[in-house]
C-alpha cells in the first residue's frame, strides 16, 4: 500500500475538461434549450442588423454602378434631342468636361476668354447657391423669402434692394464666402452676364438641333451620323455613337409603343392580357405585358394589325426595350430616393452619417445593447438554474477529487459550448433573415450582395465570438457558486 | 509529522485515527453536540460496522473521517497525515486517491453512463482515457454489471446504481472505503447483495471498509463493531465476542 504524501491534486488539462463537458452533452443540451434559444435570438438580432446594413450598402453601390450607363446614355440622348436648360448650362459650365464646354463655345461663338469668364461666373453662382442652401431655414427666409435663389435675385438689379440685403446679412451676422459686399454685388452685373451667356449657348444648341433630322439620324450609319453631328457642333465620337445606338433604339421603341397605345384596339388587347381595365393601360403596363420574347411577338402582331405608315417595332426590339426598362426600373428602385433624384453630390448622405457609429443609427445600437443585456441575463439565469439543479452532482465530483478550479473551468466551458451552439443557430437565423429581408427589398438584385460575402462572414464570426464571450461572462458568477460548493453538500438528500 | 502522537496499537498500522474528536453544529443554546470526544483507530484491511440509533452521530463521524467536513475540536489522522493541515488541493488529492465514498443515495452523475461515472475519479486523478476505460470495465465486471456499462443511472435499479457507485469508489485503489448506510434505500435482498459485495472487496483487496447500516447481517461479516450513542462511542466489540452475546439476532434476520 502506498504511503500518503501530502500531494496537491493537479488541475485538469483543457482537453480533459472539454471531454468532461462533452460527456452526456446531448442530455444537457436538451435542458439548456432555453439558454441556447436566448443566445440564438440575441446573436440573430445582432447578425441581422449588421448583415442587413452590409447588404443595403453593397447592393446600392452595385446598383448605382449598374445604372450609371443608363443615366449617362439618357443624358447624351437628351442632349441630342432637346436644348439644355439654363440651369443645366450653368451646372455644366461649373463642373462639365472639356467636350461639353467645347460644344458650348462652338454654338455660342465664345472666345477662350469669354468661356473662361463664364466658367468663373458659374463657379461663383454655384458657391452662392450652396451657401444659400446651407443656411438655417429662418435665416434663408429672412434673406430672400421662401423661394429659389435665382428667382429671388431678379430684383437685385436695384441698388437699394442690394443695400437692404447687405444690411440684413450684417444684422444676422451672416458671412457669405468672399465677404458680404462682393457676394451681394455678384447678383447685379455678373449674374446678368452669366445668364446672357447661358441664353446664347441655349440658342446655339437649338440652332444645332435644327440641323439634325431624327428620322434620318435613326437610319444613318454611325459614320454618316457622326459626320452630321460634327457639322452641327456636337463633339461625339463614332464609338460613343455606337454605344448609344441600343439606347436610342429603345427610346424609339418606347415612343412607338406609347403612340400605339392611342389605338383603342391595342389598348383593349393589352388590357385583356394584363387583366386590367382598359383605362388603366399605361406604357408601364404595356411594358410589363412583355415578359418573354413570346409576349413580344404577340404584341408585335397586334401592332402590325394597325393601318399606319410607320412599320411597328420588331418583336426583338420590343423585348429588348421592355427587358432593359424593367432592369433600369429595378436598379432605380434599389437606390435610396435621394440618390436616384440628385445626380451630383450625395449631400443628403453626409448629413445623416454624422450621428452614426459603425454605420448604424443610435436607436439600432441601443437595441443591440439591449439584446446583449437580455442575452447575458438570460444565460446567467439559465446557468444559475443549471448549477442549482446540479448541486449534489457538483459536490459529489468534489468528493471524487475535483478541484474548485476544475469545477469552475467545466462550467465556463459548458457555457462557452452553449454559446457556440446558440451563436451558430443565431448566426444562421440572422443571415437567413437578412437575406430574406434583402430579397423583399431588392428581389433578384440581392445577388449583387455577393460582393460582400467576406464582410458578411466577418459579421457572422464577430457575432459568434461575441455570443461566446457574453455567455462566458454570464456564467462567471454561477460557475463561481458551483466551485465554492463544499463536498459535504453531496450528502444532502433532495 | 513530528507532532503526531506515538502509535498506540503497534501490532497493526492504522488507516485512520481520531483523537478526541468533537463536532458541534450551531452555537449557544441552539448548539447540537453531534460528536463529543471520539477516539478510535481503524486498522488497515479491517471491516468495521458502525451501529447506533438514528441521530447518534454516525454520519457526522463519517464526514469527519472522510475529510469532507472539519471537526470543531480534536484531530483526524488519515494514513498518519493530519487532515486539518492540508490545503484545499491536497484534500482534493486525498479524496481522489485515498478514500472511496459510497453514499446512501448513490450520487451518480445523472447525465453520465455507468462507465463514465466509474472513470470520473480516474479523470480527476489524471489517468489517461484508455487506461481509465479498461479499468472501469474491469471494475464494472467485478461488481457484476459490466453488461450495463452504457446505461445512465435513470435506467438502472437502485441496487445496480449502488454497484456502479461501489465500482466508482474503487477507481483509484483507495485505502479506505466509507459507506454510510449504503443499503438504506434498497430492499432487504438487494441490500444484502451490496453488503456481500463490500465483504468480498474487503477480503480480496485488503481495503479498510467502514460501513454503517441497520441490517444486522453486517454484524456477521465485520471484524469489529463500533456502537455509537449520543455522539460518543458506547463500546467497540470484536465479532468473535459478539457471536456469543447476540448470536440469536443474526439467526433471527436469516429466516
Ligand atoms: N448539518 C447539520 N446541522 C445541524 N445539525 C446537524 C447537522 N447534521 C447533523 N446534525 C445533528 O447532529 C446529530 C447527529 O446527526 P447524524 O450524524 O446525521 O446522525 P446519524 O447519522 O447517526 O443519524 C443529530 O442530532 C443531527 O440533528
Ligand atoms: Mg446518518
Amino acid at each position: 500500500m502506498t504511503r500518503l504524501a501530502a500531494e496537491r491534486q493537479k488541475g485538469l488539462s483543457p482537453g480533459v475538461s472539454l471531454r468532461l463537458v462533452a460527456t452526456g452533452v446531448g442530455f444537457r443540451l436538451m435542458r439548456s434549450g432555453v439558454t441556447v434559444a436566448v443566445q440564438a435570438l440575441a446573436v440573430a438580432f445582432l447578425v441581422y442588423v449588421f448583415a442587413a446594413a452590409t447588404i443595403d450598402t453593397t447592393v446600392q453601390r452595385r446598383a448605382a454602378e449598374a445604372i450609371a450607363p443608363y443615366r449617362k446614355a439618357d443624358a447624351q440622348l437628351t442632349r441630342l434631342r432637346q436644348p439644355d436648360t439654363v440651369r443645366t448650362i450653368t451646372e455644366t459650365l461649373q463642373h462639365g468636361g472639356e467636350e461639353r464646354l467645347a460644344e458650348y463655345a462652338t454654338w455660342a461663338g465664345l472666345t477662350d476668354t469669354e468661356l473662361a469668364d463664364a466658367k468663373w461666373l458659374a463657379q461663383q453662382w454655384h458657391d452662392a447657391q450652396r451657401w444659400h442652401e446651407s443656411l438655417p431655414d429662418d435665416d434663408r427666409v429672412l434673406l430672400f423669402g421662401d423661394q429659389p435663389l435665382l428667382e429671388a435675385t431678379v430684383q437685385l438689379d436695384d441698388p437699394d434692394e442690394r443695400r437692404r440685403l447687405e444690411q440684413r446679412l450684417a444684422e444676422r451676422q451672416l458671412e457669405p464666402p468672399g465677404g458680404a459686399a462682393p457676394w451681394v454685388a455678384f447678383f447685379d452685373e455678373p449674374l446678368a452676364r452669366l445668364m446672357t451667356t447661358a441664353q446664347r449657348i441655349r440658342a446655339g444648341h437649338i440652332r444645332a438641333l435644327s440641323r439634325l433630322d431624327p428620322a434620318t439620324m435613326q437610319h444613318a450609319s454611325d459614320e454618316q451620323a457622326s459626320q452630321t453631328l460634327a457639322e452641327a457642333g456636337f463633339r461625339i465620337t463614332e464609338a460613343q455613337l455606337t454605344d448609344l445606338r441600343p439606347f436610342a433604339e429603345r427610346l424609339h421603341t418606347a415612343a412607338a409603343m406609347t403612340e400605339a397605345l392611342q389605338d383603342p384596339d391595342v389598348r383593349r388587347a393589352i388590357a385583356r392580357r394584363a387583366r386590367v381595365t382598359i383605362n388603366s393601360v399605361t406604357p408601364e403596363v404595356a411594358r410589363d405585358v412583355i415578359a418573354t420574347p413570346a409576349d413580344a411577338a404577340w404584341l408585335h402582331e397586334r401592332l402590325a394589325e394597325r393601318n399606319t405608315a410607320d412599320a411597328p417595332p420588331t418583336a426583338d426590339a420590343l423585348f429588348d426595350y421592355a427587358d432593359h426598362a424593367r432592369r433600369e426600373q429595378r436598379l432605380a428602385d434599389a437606390l435610396p430616393a435621394s440618390s436616384s433624384a440628385a445626380t451630383n453630390e450625395p449631400a443628403a448622405m453626409s448629413a445623416s452619417t454624422e450621428s452614426r457609429w459603425l454605420g448604424l443609427p443610435p436607436r439600432t445600437l441601443l437595441l443591440i445593447a439591449l439584446s446583449c443585456l437580455v442575452c447575458v441575463v438570460g444565460v446567467a439565469n439559465a446557468m444559475t438554474m443549471s448549477v442549482t439543479e446540479r448541486f449534489s452532482e457538483i459536490a459529489t465530483m468534489k468528493c471524487l477529487g475535483a478541484r474548485s478550479g476544475s469545477v469552475m473551468t467545466m462550467f465556463l466551458l459548458e457555457s462557452a459550448a452553449l454559446g457556440v451552439a446558440g451563436g451558430v443557430v443565431g448566426t444562421a437565423l440572422g443571415l437567413a433573415l437578412a437575406a430574406a429581408g434583402g430579397f423583399v427589398r431588392y428581389g433578384t438584385l440581392l445577388a449583387m450582395a455577393g460582393d460582400a460575402l467576406g464582410t458578411l462572414g466577418l459579421v457572422a464570426l464577430g457575432a459568434l465570438a461575441l455570443g461566446v464571450v457574453l455567455s462566458v461572462i454570464a456564467a462567471l458568477l454561477p460557475s463561481w457558486f458551483a466551485a465554492r460548493l463544499p463536498p459535504i453538500a453531496a450528502m444532502r438528500v433532495e | 509529522m513530528s507532532n503526531t502522537p506515538p502509535h498506540p496499537d503497534q501490532e497493526r498500522p492504522a488507516a485512520i485515527r481520531t483523537l478526541d474528536l468533537a463536532k458541534q453544529y450551531g452555537t449557544g443554546d441552539a448548539a447540537t453536540h453531534a460528536l463529543r470526544g471520539v477516539e478510535i483507530n481503524f486498522h488497515r484491511g479491517e471491516f468495521i460496522a458502525v451501529m447506533g440509533p438514528s441521530g447518534s452521530g454516525k454520519s457526522t463521524l463519517f464526514n469527519m473521517v472522510g475529510a469532507l467536513d472539519a471537526p470543531s475540536a480534536g484531530r483526524i489522522l488519515i494514513d498518519e497525515v493530519d487532515a486539518a493541515q492540508l490545503s484545499a488541493n491536497e484534500l482534493a488529492f486525498l479524496r481522489c486517491r485515498k478514500i472511496g465514498y459510497i453514499f446512501q443515495s448513490y450520487n451518480l452523475v445523472r447525465y453520465m453512463t455507468a462507465l463514465e461515472n466509474v472513470t470520473l475519479p480516474m479523470v480527476f486523478a489524471g489517468i489517461d482515457a484508455e487506461t481509465a476505460h479498461k479499468k472501469g470495465m474491469q471494475l464494472l465486471e467485478q461488481v457484476g454489471i459490466a453488461d450495463r456499462w452504457d446505461h445512465r443511472p435513470l435506467e438502472l435499479s437502485g441496487g445496480q446504481q449502488q454497484r456502479v457507485a461501489i465500482a466508482r469508489s474503487l477507481a483509484n485503489n483507495p485505502m479506505i472505503l466509507l459507506a454510510d448506510e449504503p443499503t438504506a434505500n434498497l430492499d432487504f435482498k438487494t441490500g444484502r447483495e451490496v453488503l456481500d459485495l463490500l465483504e468480498r472487496i474487503n477480503k480480496d483487496r485488503q481495503v479498510t471498509v467502514i460501513c454503517s447500516t441497520h441490517d444486522h447481517r453486517l454484524l456477521a461479516m465485520c471484524d469489529r463493531i463500533v456502537w455509537v450513542r449520543d455522539g460518543r462511542i458506547e463500546r467497540i466489540q470484536k465479532r468473535e465476542d459478539l457471536e456469543i452475546t447476540v448470536g440469536h439476532m443474526a439467526g433471527e434476520d436469516d429466516q
